[in-house]
């Protein structure tokens, strides 16, 4: 802050003080820029983080939502008996919006052997295996762009061979 | 000059001025670095937090995956189901691949999807305890870096969706490019039995295995369509989770997964002989221990949680009745920071933490990590094991 004599002495009287304030000035505003890209720098991370954060909660609720699909899947009695097989599509909502939505469909996969080391015998038993897809959709924005969960199951019924 | 302008120098920088400016100043100096300081470490910390729960997050995302999967054999209902004809005697890949029942190996108890190991020490194998003596329990197995008092897990099951296959095991037509690789493992399953080999080629749409004894192994599952629907082929997955030291250095803590992959070492972009290896991947830094329980079922809910190995858990007959897995992680900061090192004790399964081990609950996931200046965060969850009969 002590000028440089030779500076004193060549300057006229009017720029001594302006000059003093400029370094505070500029000092000030070096320590503000430096918070402030402190302060950017972690709002950036912790936007950042809330992003994958959002995503992370995202993909687990579409996830549950298509384990409520595979849910309801199995919970139809008696596949065999049922023709044609269930293909549904369900709208989820909270008391504002609607959240999401599971489509699921339920496909034959053949008829086998009871399997190996079950107490059926294959001769008077056969087991009728079924494919459960179910996909389940979340959105928080734009619902052209949801997240996505796609699950698959399987399932049989051991049944009577009525034909021997 | 004269005696006007002189004073008017004087004035403007006598002692008391530049004393109170120069006070005012550091004042102000020491302000804005406090400021700055605690931006600073405040910036540091929540740096810190975040990268843990990335680590977290990651660490927690594939294990899940993998252990909600245990076991999963197709649409075959049972591991008993599957006949395991790549487990030879001496193969030194050792157990990773015990799923199924072993033909090969008669009097050999069936494989299990999940294993669990309690308290594994540093030194000591982490290969399956019950596996037939005469399979070599993997080699080589580094198992220097595994910390003690950690839990390792094992899952094996045959993943994805599979593609469509026919013929016999020894010389599979499947559809499309295979999903094995030769030298890798994979299983072919309709729905009333499966078998489990060792790829010998993979190449066009076909798929072929090297064991002549079994090249004409027909007789394990209908090897073409019954009314459209075709056998199909998986590869099969194996993984082992341990806690283990981390590249960082010796203080270091990392999430470690071990898998059979094909590594093309040899730069020639094929698929050769001897080019499937036992891989160690540090999977995510900063996890400090693993504590697992598993779920034993009476009747339809899991009726309580024991560790590996407990009385209640110590055959693969057992093993296979496991429904779900309670998962306890701790993790740190991966970089010391601050003054005080953190000295408590954690519950990974309640998340509480402790002054010290006496006042932890007994029998619970209690862990006293080291006394290192960093933060540490609990992580529970539970997941339940799909594939369970």
């Amino acid at each position: 802050m002590i000028a440089n004599p030779r500076t004193r002495a060549a300057c006229p009287r009017p720029r001594r003080p302006s000059a003093q304030r400029g370094a505070v000035l500029i000092v000030s505003l070096i320590l503000l820029a430096v918070l402030t890209l402190l302060g950017l720098s972690t709002m950036s991370t912790t936007s950042l983080e809330e992003k994958m954060a959002a995503n992370t909660q995202e993909s687990t609720r579409a996830f549950q939502i298509a384990e409520t699909g595979l849910a309801r899947a199995f919970g139809t009695k008696t596949l065999s008996e049922v023709s044609p097989l269930p293909e549904e599509t369900i709208k989820l909502s909270d008391s504002q919006r609607k959240v999401g939505e599971v489509t699921y469909a339920i496909r034959r996969n053949g008829e086998y052997l009871p399997p190996v080391g079950s107490l059926f015998s294959a001769k008077l038993f056969r087991s009728q295996h079924f494919d459960v897809e179910s996909t389940g959709k979340t959105w928080s924005g734009d619902e052209a762009t949801p997240v996505r969960s796609v699950h698959h199951a399987g399932a049989y019924q051991i049944i009577p061979n009525f034909q021997n | 000059m004269g005696p006007t302008s002189r004073t008017r120098f004087a004035r403007g920088l006598s002692l008391v001025e530049l004393m109170v400016a120069l006070v005012v100043g550091l004042l102000l100096t020491a302000g804005a670095i406090s400021v700055f300081l605690s931006n600073k470490s405040t910036h540091e910390v929540t740096s810190g937090l975040s990268r843990l729960q990335e680590n977290a997050r990651f660490a927690l995302e594939t294990m899940l995956r993998d252990l909600r999967m245990a076991g999963g054999v197709g649409c075959v209902d049972n591991v008993g189901s599957v006949s395991n004809i790549a487990m030879t005697a001496g193969d030194p890949r050792g157990v990773l691949w015990d799923l199924g029942v072993p033909e090969s190996l008669p009097g050999a108890e069936p494989g299990v999807g999940l294993e669990g190991l309690d308290n594994v020490q540093p030194g000591t194998s982490l290969w399956s305890a019950w596996a037939s003596p005469s399979v070599t329990k993997g080699s080589p197995e580094d198992t220097s870096r595994i910390i003690a008092g950690t839990d390792a897990v094992t899952v094996r099951y045959l993943g994805g969706l599979g593609q469509s296959a026919e013929g016999t095991v020894a010389s599979l037509s499947v559809e499309g490019t295979p999903l094995v690789v030769a030298e890798g493992y994979a299983g072919v399953v309709d729905c009333t039995a499966g078998v489990l080999f060792k790829v010998s080629q993979a190449s066009g749409t076909a798929v072929t295995t090297a064991s002549p004894k079994y090249a004409s192994a027909s007789r394990y599952f209908q090897t073409t369509a019954t009314n459209d629907f075709y056998p199909r082929l998986f590869p099969l997955h194996a993984a082992r989770y341990y806690v283990g030291v981390g590249s960082g250095g010796p203080g270091h803590r990392s999430l470690y997964r071990q898998t059979l992959r094909w590594e093309d070492r040899n730069g020639n972009g094929a698929h050769d002989p001897g080019e499937v290896f036992v891989v160690d991947d540090e999977l995510a830094s900063g996890v400090e221990d693993m504590q697992i329980l598993y779920g034993i079922a009476s009747g339809d809910a899991p009726e309580e949680y024991v560790g590996a190995g407990a009385q209640k858990l110590d055959t693969p007959e057992e093993w296979r009745s496991v429904v779900s897995v309670r998962l306890g992680l701790l993790l740190r900061t991966v970089d010391e920071q601050g003054a005080q090192p953190d000295t408590r004790v954690y519950d990974v399964f309640s998340g509480g933490s402790f002054a010290s081990l006496d006042k932890c609950a007994k029998g619970s996931g209690c862990v006293d990590p080291p006394d290192l200046r960093v933060r540490r965060r609990v992580f529970t969850t539970t997941v339940y094991l799909r594939n369970r009969t």
